[in-house]
């Protein structure tokens, strides 16, 4: 078991970990976590994460070196560069399904964003869904699409993605990747820096988002930084292997 | 009401039972609440399944979701067309939108009855 009681707020910061590690860490919170956890992280080696149905082959020879695994959420395949990465984890609640829960955690993002002088807006709900035949080779930033946040050229600044277990409770793991610059691998899409010197918001901007992915999911509740217990690590290390779908990647 | 000559999950999963022979599959409910269904996997004829444990997974847009079994035993039939006629999932959840058929040798502790799900599903809507 990890993770406080329900009067706190769990907060994990473990840094950049592989792609197959993160994702796992990310599971073992979402099936043995209690409470709400917030994770914020990195990618060490690089990662090219795909949804969890998608085709890998479709994504085989995109340039850069990175590591290619399959996430537990749904969505796009997502190039991993410079981005801050957070995992929101926590029990389903009755006035949040899918649609409301992405409505929320990105409205949140948005106003972390407005604090370092970033501008985005959110996609409203008529925004057509993608086709199955489009989803399976699509990558997570090409299109924008309902509740998305976007920078004002009308580009996606930010992919999400989420998964709810109902088994031993209702629990659901929200991905969120915020582009911080560009990846060459996936020109089309919109970055902070595209509005702001990195370097003078990179550390604001972690702490903005933090604050406000608490403030919207537990705005009564103390924060707690804990970090991943050895038994979590463990736990995480061994389911590891089931997200990764190949090591290595084509030279740059 | 929902069909009254089965059982339920509180996940949404529903099983009739003939003999030994179950059939699973999820309710209306669940459908319309997952909406825009783009992929569903499902198990291979001859594996096993566990009751209260995943046995497949559907992604709607966005959000991948497990589903449960509500018994264990062995996989008789899978209903190969359904993951590439999502549709018939939203015009007939309790029939032709079938998912799996296992021979039974135990059931979930907490299967409902139909009125059960009825009185779980205005719970759960408040």
């Amino acid at each position: 078991m990890s993770g406080p009681d329900g009067a706190t707020l769990r907060v994990v910061r473990t840094g950049a970990l592989p792609p197959a590690m993160n994702l796992a860490v990310d599971e073992h919170l979402l099936e043995h976590g209690v409470g709400t956890t917030i994770r914020i992280y990195g990618w060490e080696p690089p990662g090219l994460s795909i949804g969890r149905f998608q085709d890998a082959a479709q994504f085989a020879d995109v340039p850069g070196p990175h590591v290619i695994v399959r996430r537990p959420t749904g969505g796009g395949a997502i190039y991993h560069g410079d981005e801050l990465t957070f995992a929101a984890v926590f029990d389903a609640r009755r006035d949040w399904d899918t649609d409301q829960t992405y409505v929320r955690l990105h409205d949140a993002v948005r106003l972390a964003l407005q604090d370092v002088g970033v501008d985005a807006e959110r996609v409203g709900a008529e925004a057509p869904s993608p086709s199955p035949r489009a989803h399976k080779n699509a990558w997570c930033f090409a299109v924008p699409g309902r509740h998305d946040l976007v920078a004002p050229d009308g580009r996606k600044i930010l992919g999400s993605a989420q998964r709810r277990v109902r088994r031993p409770r209702d629990r659901v793991l929200v991905h969120g990747s915020l582009v911080l610059a560009r990846p060459a691998a996936t020109p089309f899409v919109a970055a902070v820096a595209d509005q702001v010197e990195l370097q003078d918001v990179r550390a604001t901007l972690e702490a903005a988002v933090l604050a406000a992915l608490a403030e919207a999911l537990e705005p009564s509740n103390r924060r707690v930084e804990l970090p991943l217990t050895e038994g979590e690590r463990a736990a995480a290390a061994t389911r590891a292997n089931r997200f990764a779908v190949r090591d290595g990647g084509v030279a740059p | 009401m929902r069909p009254n000559d089965r059982q339920y999950l509180k996940s949404h999963e529903w099983c009739k039972i003939d003999g030994d022979v179950a059939t699973i599959g999820i309710s209306d409910y669940a459908v319309e609440h997952l909406s825009d269904l783009v992929f569903l996997d499902l198990p291979a004829v001859g594996s096993s399944v566990s009751a209260g444990e995943p046995f497949g997974e559907i992604e709607s847009v966005k959000a991948v979701s497990d589903i449960y079994s509500p018994v264990t035993g062995e996989i008789l039939e899978v209903n190969e067309a359904l993951p590439d006629d999502l549709d018939t999932l939203k015009s007939d959840a309790f029939e032709a939108g079938w998912m799996i058929r296992v021979k039974v040798s135990g059931t979930a502790a907490d299967l409902m009855d139909a009125a059960g799900y009825e009185q779980h599903l205005a719970a759960e809507q408040g």
